[in-house]
């Protein structure tokens, strides 16, 4: 359960204002698009969501963690609760994919144990079981994009974000991915999706909220993409 | 607290792997360790033994009264018995030129008896009295008395040694201090430097852990462990350093003071070995902690 109420955020350092006035309740097990221009304030929401910046004004409850309040200490256990899919994969190159996803076990002090038992269940979920001593970089993009999903999974958040999962893969890839996310949100799992995937949105008639200038323009049940590209 | 206990296996395995990443920093911050405590435990030995000579000469405080070469017997125990009068005085006891004579060359080795046949043959010693007190504290003033009678020709007092030695023993507590403090301060500049390189190369993977809920102390605490390791094997390289010269230099030094008891080896090792490990330790904790507040934003 995710709930906006009247955010607005305010970059000190270059003076832009990426959200004003943002609220809306997202509930759980949903499957919503994010979508807006470039520099909408996308990213922005989302690095809200994990507390990787603060809101100059306005309340934000993730998961029954209210983060105007939550102390600094207390942030790895709401980041915990999500699961983070990121553009750029963010994997360690000089970890093997099974090393990278039980990484994200490990830190947060899992048993061994539960890191042997969980770690190929989610290898083979995302189907790459069979690449799990192989490095990122032996790895094609759209793999990479599944061992990051792999890491986000791992510890069974309630909430997955992915900020822009497809970005960088051809459309037969980018198909396999979001059939995968909507997979996992199949099985119970809250997915937040910022994207420009015109077609992925327009198909998939899911909840769409859009964003233009920082402000939420449109939040509709099974929504469109509504911009051209 | 737990946590450390659960995980700890992980944070020497990542803080033994972060040393080793930058072997060159990681050698240069053993050896600064090192020669920090090496030369602080100089500093202690020779400060431990100061104090240990000074409680030996306490526990003998006498004052030696000594007569002319040539003073005549008679002579001697008139002043004997005046030095028994004086105040505090418990005891005045006599020993005599020949006494002294004998005591020395039971003293010193065979292969001298030569010189010991010169000696007899015109014996240099005088006669002496010994004058044990009845309150050590009245040294001096009962010293000042035995010099003004006539025909003593000198009063030797060991209080004013104990004070020397006292005082010795004061300069050198303060300048180890000093030097503790610089030695350390140096130490945990170039240990957290060290840190801060493994930190940079890391960081990539700092951020990912961040990113998906580890503690701040989780992230933290490899590094810690880092800045212990570095300590801890200075800590016990330098123990053997010292321990080792130390205990090759001890027959030549106790030779050289002769009557006087230096400290054996083992009387030293505990204060060496524990002080060096928790100092050092302490060093690598400090050089991590400085680190992480500056570099490490968790
Ligand atoms: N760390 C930052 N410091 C200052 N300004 C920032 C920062 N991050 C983002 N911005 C600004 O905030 C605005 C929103 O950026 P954001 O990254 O949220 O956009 P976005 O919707 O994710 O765009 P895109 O679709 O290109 O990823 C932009 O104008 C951007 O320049
Ligand atoms: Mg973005």
């Amino acid at each position: 359960m995710i709930e906006f109420k009247n955010v607005s955020k305010t970059y000190e350092d270059t003076g832009v204002r990426a959200l004003d006035n943002v609220s809306f309740f997202i509930d759980k097990g949903e499957f919503v698009f994010l979508v807006g221009p470039s520099g909408a304030g996308k990213s922005t929401l989302t690095k809200l969501l994990i507390k990787e910046e603060t809101p100059n004004s306005g309340e934000i409850i993730v998961n029954g963690f209210d983060l105007n309040s939550l102390a600094k200490n207390k942030v790895p256990y709401l980041r915990r609760s999500i699961g983070m899919v990121f553009q750029d994969f963010r994997l360690l190159p000089n970890k093997t994919v099974y090393e990278n996803v039980a990484f994200a076990m490990q830190v947060i002090g899992a048993s061994r144990s539960e890191i042997r038992r969980s770690v190929p269940n989610v290898l083979s979920l995302v189907g790459l079981a069979h690449k799990a001593r192989m490095k990122p970089s032996q790895l094609s993009g759209g793999e990479q994009q599944r061992v990051s999903l792999a890491r986000a999974l791992v510890n069974k958040p309630p909430v997955i974000i992915a900020d822009e999962p497809t970005g960088n893969l051809d459309p037969d890839t980018a198909n396999e991915i979001m059939q995968l996310l909507c997979e996992i949100n199949k099985r119970g799992t809250t997915m937040i999706v910022a994207t420009h995937a015109k077609n992925f949105v327009d198909e998939m008639h899911k909840r769409v909220l859009a964003i233009e200038n920082g402000i939420l323009v449109r939040d509709e049940e099974e929504g469109v993409y509504g911009y051209d590209i | 607290m737990a946590m450390i206990f659960r995980n700890l296996k992980y944070f020497v395995t990542q803080g033994v792997k972060g040393l080793l990443a930058n072997s060159l920093m990681t050698l240069a911050s053993i050896g600064i360790v090192i020669a920090s405590l090496v030369i602080f435990g100089i500093f202690v030995l020779f400060g431990l033994n100061i104090n240990s000579i000074g409680n030996q000469i306490k526990d003998q405080c006498e004052i030696n009264v000594y007569m002319p070469n040539d003073m005549s017997r008679d002579n001697v125990r008139a002043i004997g018995s005046q030095l028994s009068e004086i105040n505090y005085v418990k005891e005045a006891q006599l020993y005599t030129k020949e006494e002294r004579l004998q005591n020395y060359k039971e003293g010193i080795h065979q292969d001298q008896a030569e010189v010991i046949t010169t000696l007899e043959e015109d014996n240099p010693l005088r006669d002496a009295y010994v004058l044990s007190l009845t309150d050590v504290r009245k040294a001096n003033e009962v010293a000042a008395a035995a010099a003004k009678i006539k025909g003593v020709e000198e009063v030797t007092n060991r209080q004013d040694l104990i004070k020397t030695i006292l005082s010795i023993t004061n300069t050198i507590k303060h300048v180890s201090i000093w030097l503790l403090l610089i030695l350390a301060a140096i130490s945990i500049f170039i240990i957290s430097n060290t840190i801060k390189l493994g930190m940079f190369s890391r960081r990539k993977e700092i951020n990912i852990m961040k990113f998906v809920g580890a503690t701040n102390w989780f992230i933290r605490w490899p590094f810690i462990i880092e800045g212990m390791l570095l300590g801890a094997v200075g800590a016990a390289i330098s123990s053997v350093i010292v321990m080792f010269g130390y205990s090759s230099i001890l027959g030549t030094l106790q030779e050289f003071m002769g009557n006087i008891r230096i400290l054996e080896a083992g009387d030293v090792s505990n204060i060496i070995i524990i002080g060096f490990t928790l100092m050092g330790i302490g060093i690598g904790m400090a050089g991590s902690a400085m680190s992480i507040r500056k570099h490490l934003h968790v």
